[in-house]
């Protein structure tokens, strides 16, 4: 019986993956774009929004459920230029490749107090509010940008989860970077994750990268014209082409997508992160 | 901007108190998880919390949505208002409350759903405990609860569009209630697209984005899962194998059954069981799965076959066969040679509760009561019931009584509250009718028209006979107490008047007796005595010699003081020897003048004679009333015996004549201010 790829229910039995690959060079302690926040502070903080945000979409009757296996990497090197490929999760979950959301959420390294601020809706003024929020990775920025090495990794660990899950919604992989490969042409390994697949469809690579300055981003551009630079051209190479469900999803969503629109932010800022974050979530089928 | 993430409501729910816009909501206590986190329930399109609410504790659930959706405020609006006074056991009351919980994200406002805590477990949990206990009989209970739950939510035209084992909970008392209305389809929503699609595999094949809303939405998964309650309540070790060993979060059923049933370990399972009605469901529920999704009939008129209605109606079990047929709502496609045996049972089942009814009317007889007969008797279903046959004697009884009663309803409301003589006359025949000492509404009101007729009669009797002006007003006090003045007219009412005028007079003459000394019966007479009001009274007669009498002795001693004071000795002795002053005690003055003067005139031996004739013809016919005199005869006058009236002297007839000047200030001022109508 035929059905269309990328529609798998995720459940306990066909289980999702989400692998998240982070930049952690140097280059992350500049700020991102209309923020006066470190792009690394920024980005673990959207990741830690997205694992309690799934944390919390996860929950049932009896705690959290098991369906959903995620990995969070972060990418450097060390002082003599070796690559360091690494779980970027803290805490008693330190070290591990692949974790259950349950376990994820059931273990967060610890709870830190923060005050956030907020602008009033009706007034305009900006009140604060302690609260409490759970942090699973910490930032980081040093070293070199061995990108190579790090899609390497997520192939050999997708190859193997596929393995165990054949019949599953395809695994998803959001890269986050702010520049350039220094291991070597990406793409090649790139097309070597993204032609992994289950019988529901081929592993999903969308690519976002951060920048520094406030330029109009791009989202989920269909050809490579008109964008600004080899290193935005390679990124767009590397994404995949947005199945159907996440073309709908982000037409749905206001994006002005052209046929063959990839997953891939340029220029992104906090805003476009997040969005760019919970694309996956928000098409994969069944996530309740 | 894409709509807030779960955590940003989770986040500000740390805070109630800036989270909520609601003032009570804000004191709320929002549960929290061991992280000393919010502790979510997450759904489809929205995470639950549970808020304990300050005023009275009681825990509520808040419903967070997690996506956007243009329609659902308008949605939600019409579910409401249509599940507005229907009250379903099944579902939970909600509120949809736009712009009233804030997020992290971004400041703003979103809605929310204030619900109803559910306490209990989901029917997974639930059905998981008690299959892995081996409770048949908590399952088994538990399907019957399920298609009682789905048969109202078909009674009254609901469908809940997503039906699977996360959004049914169950009480402690076995007691279902399904949550999450996010995809609840009602009559005006028919027609919609769907928004949401349920979960595999309670839904058909066919549901999909391009599925519009029904109220046949849930007639699969209502089947999927009755069928799955069915085969655990007969097999609860079904659970581990399709469930608890393999890791599985759905009732026993999923995608792969229903592509190839021929290959499906459950479906072979299931049809092994033994038990025919569960073979028949789920030759029906896999058969269905593959059928076009419209061609799914609700629950109710598979759950309970005609083969188990046949059965039923051979066996004479009509109570129970009637019952079946009421959980599948019609029997229109009933085979026809049960058409027959169907009515049997259905009038039989409708006798018993119609006659078990109306045995438990009290015996006694009352308005309520006879309604209540004539209400519970059902001639279709009585005629040539023995039992009901022997009671058709107290129905008829009944029935008359109640046409009386209904009469007289009408005759009151047909007045519109303005009475009559006639109508009270009516009231009261009818009222007279009913048997004695019975119980009706009405009865006060009959009661007065009876007397309000009774009191119109005895006045109307005082004023035919006149001769007791007590009577008179009494009869008219009795009238204006029952409230009837506006029956009597204005002749009557001027002789009313006129009773009242003279009532107070003949209550002193009473009080005048035989034994007062003549000169202060005289005075008290005199006084009292109004002779316009007096003069044609018939009740008067027996007093008016008495007055008359007084009045001309009244005359006799002015003209005797007159011809003392003149020294006209013969006067004196003329006015001195009247016979009406025979026995009156005169006074010591005047006896020793009418002494003197007859002294004097015997002395001188006179021949006058001429004043006394003048005198007697001045006062024509006192003569008489000297003869008659009944001071003298003390029985004629306090007695009431009849007696010849003494003639009247002049003056007095002439005043009589004065009537226009009469006046009835008490007859005005009444008709001026009528009472008001009863």
């Amino acid at each position: 019986m035929y059905r269309a790829p990328y529609t798998q229910s995720i459940s306990r039995q066909n289980k999702a993956c989400f692998l998240f690959l982070l930049d952690q060079s140097f280059s992350m302690e500049e700020p991102l774009g209309n923020s006066s926040n470190r792009k690394c502070d920024e980005l673990v903080a959207a990741i830690n929004g997205w694992l309690q945000n799934m944390a919390i979409r996860a929950s049932g009757d009896e705690g959290i459920k098991d369906w959903m296996d995620i990995g969070v990497f972060g990418y450097r090197t060390d002082q003599q230029a070796n690559p360091i490929i690494e779980s970027a999760l803290q805490g008693s979950l330190a070290g591990r490749m692949l974790v259950s959301i349950s376990e994820i959420g059931g273990a967060p390294a610890r709870i830190d107090t923060r005050m956030q601020y907020l602008p009033d809706e009706e007034t305009g003024e900006i009140f604060q509010i302690p609260c409490e929020m759970p942090i699973w990775v910490d930032p980081r920025a040093e070293g070199g940008t061995p990108m190579c090495h790090m899609l390497y990794l997520a192939h050999q660990i997708l190859a193997d989860w596929i393995s165990q899950h054949p019949r599953s919604f395809p695994p998803i992989v959001v890269h986050i970077s702010d520049g350039e490969s220094q291991d070597g042409n990406p793409i090649p390994y790139a097309d070597a994750l993204k032609s992994l697949a289950t019988e529901d469809g081929n592993v999903l690579l969308f690519n976002c990268h951060l920048s520094m300055t406030a330029a109009d981003p791009f989202m989920f551009p269909a050809s490579d014209h008109g964008l600004p630079d080899e290193l935005a051209r390679a990124l767009f190479h590397m994404s995949s082409i947005l199945p159907e469900p996440f073309f709908r999803h982000g037409q749905a969503e206001g994006f002005p997508l052209q046929p063959n629109a990839r997953g891939m932010a340029f220029n992104a800022d906090m805003v476009c992160l997040i969005q760019f974050l919970n694309m996956g979530t928000q098409v994969a089928p069944g996530l309740r | 901007m894409s709509w807030p993430l779960a955590s940003h409501f989770s986040t500000m729910l740390q805070n109630p108190r800036i989270a909520f816009r609601d003032p009570r909501l804000q004191r709320s206590v929002i549960e929290k998880n061991g992280q000393n986190q919010p502790r979510p329930w997450a759904g489809a399109f929205a995470v639950v919390y549970k808020g304990i609410d300050p005023e009275g504790q009681m825990p509520f659930a808040v419903r967070i949505f997690t996506t956007e959706s243009p329609e659902r405020r308008d949605r939600y609006d019409l579910i409401s208002a249509y599940l507005q006074g229907r009250k379903l056991k099944c579902l939970v009351d909600f509120e949809y409350r736009d712009q009233s919980i804030r997020s992290a994200g971004d400041g703003k406002w979103y809605p929310v759903i204030i619900m109803e805590w559910v306490q209990g477990e989901t029917l997974f949990n639930w059905l998981r405990a008690r299959s892995l206990e081996g409770h048949r009989e908590a399952i088994a209970t538990l399907a019957d609860r399920w298609l009682e739950a789905i048969q109202e939510l078909s009674d009254n035209s609901v469908a809940h569009g997503d039906l699977q084992h996360a959004n049914v909970m169950v009480d402690a008392a076995w007691q279902v209630k399904l949550v999450d209305y996010d995809g609840m389809c009602v009559p005006p929503l028919v027609g919609r697209r769907n928004l949401e699609v349920g979960v595999e595999p309670y839904q058909h094949r066919e549901r999909g984005a391009g599925t519009l809303l029904s109220l046949d939405l849930d007639n699969f998964s209502a089947l999927l899962i009755y069928v799955a309650l069915r085969a655990l309540a007969i097999q609860p070790g079904l659970w581990a194998k399709y469930v608890e060993q393999v890791g599985y979060d759905k009732l026993l059923f999923r995608r792969e059954d229903f592509q190839a049933p021929a290959q499906s370990p459950l479906y072979y399972d299931l049809m092994q069981l033994g038990n025919t009605d569960l073979q028949n469901l789920t030759e029906r529920l896999f058969a269905l799965s593959q059928a076009r999704m419209e061609d799914v009939p609700p629950l109710g008129q598979l759950a309970n076959s005609y083969a188990e209605v046949e059965r039923l109606l051979t066996e004479r079990q009509w109570e129970a066969a009637v019952d079946l047929l009421n959980r599948r709502g019609h029997f229109r496609d009933a085979p026809a040679r049960l058409q027959p045996l169907i009515y049997q049972a259905y009038e039989h089942v409708c006798r018993q509760q119609a006659w078990a009814k109306f045995l438990r009317i009290p015996v006694e007889t009352s308005e309520q009561v006879d309604r209540q007969l004539v209400e519970g008797w059902n001639e279709s279903l009585f005629a040539n019931f023995p039992p009901a046959e022997q009671q058709r004697q107290r129905i008829v009884d009944a029935r008359q009584r109640v046409q009386l009663l209904d009469r007289l309803r009408h005759l009151i409301q047909r007045s519109a509250g303005k009475i009559s003589l006639s109508g009270e006359k009516g009231l009261a025949v009818t009222a007279a009718k009913l048997p004695q000492g019975y119980h009706y509404n009405l009865q006060d009101r009959a009661k007065l028209a009876l007397r309000r007729v009774k009191c119109f009669a005895r006045l109307e009797k005082a004023l035919n006979d006149g001769s007791s002006e007590a009577a008179i007003v009494a009869a008219w006090k009795a009238v204006v107490e029952a409230k009837c003045e506006q029956f009597v007219g204005i002749e009557w009412g001027m002789r009313i008047a006129v009773a009242e005028e003279r009532l107070p007079i003949f209550n002193a003459l009473a009080k005048i007796t035989s034994d007062l000394p003549p000169d202060q019966r005289d005075q008290r007479i005199l006084a009292v005595w109004k002779e316009k009001l007096m003069a044609d009274c018939r009740e008067a007669d027996k007093w008016r010699p008495l007055y008359q009498m007084a009045a001309v002795r009244r005359e006799v001693l002015k003209r005797l003081q007159a011809s003392v004071d003149a020294h006209d000795d013969a006067g004196v002795v003329q006015w001195g020897s009247k016979r009406c002053l025979a026995k009156y005690p005169l006074s010591q003055p005047l006896a020793e003048a009418i002494a003197a003067a007859q002294e004097r005139i015997g002395r001188s031996d006179s021949l006058l004679t001429a004043p006394i004739n003048t005198a007697e013809e001045s006062l024509g016919g006192e003569t008489a009333s000297e003869q008659e005199n009944p001071v003298h005869d003390e029985n004629s006058a306090l007695d009431g015996s009849e007696s010849e009236p003494a003639p009247m002297p002049q003056e007095l007839s002439e005043q009589m004549e004065s009537r226009s000047s009469w006046k009835w200030p008490r007859l005005f001022s009444r008709r001026s201010k009528p009472e008001e109508p009863t």
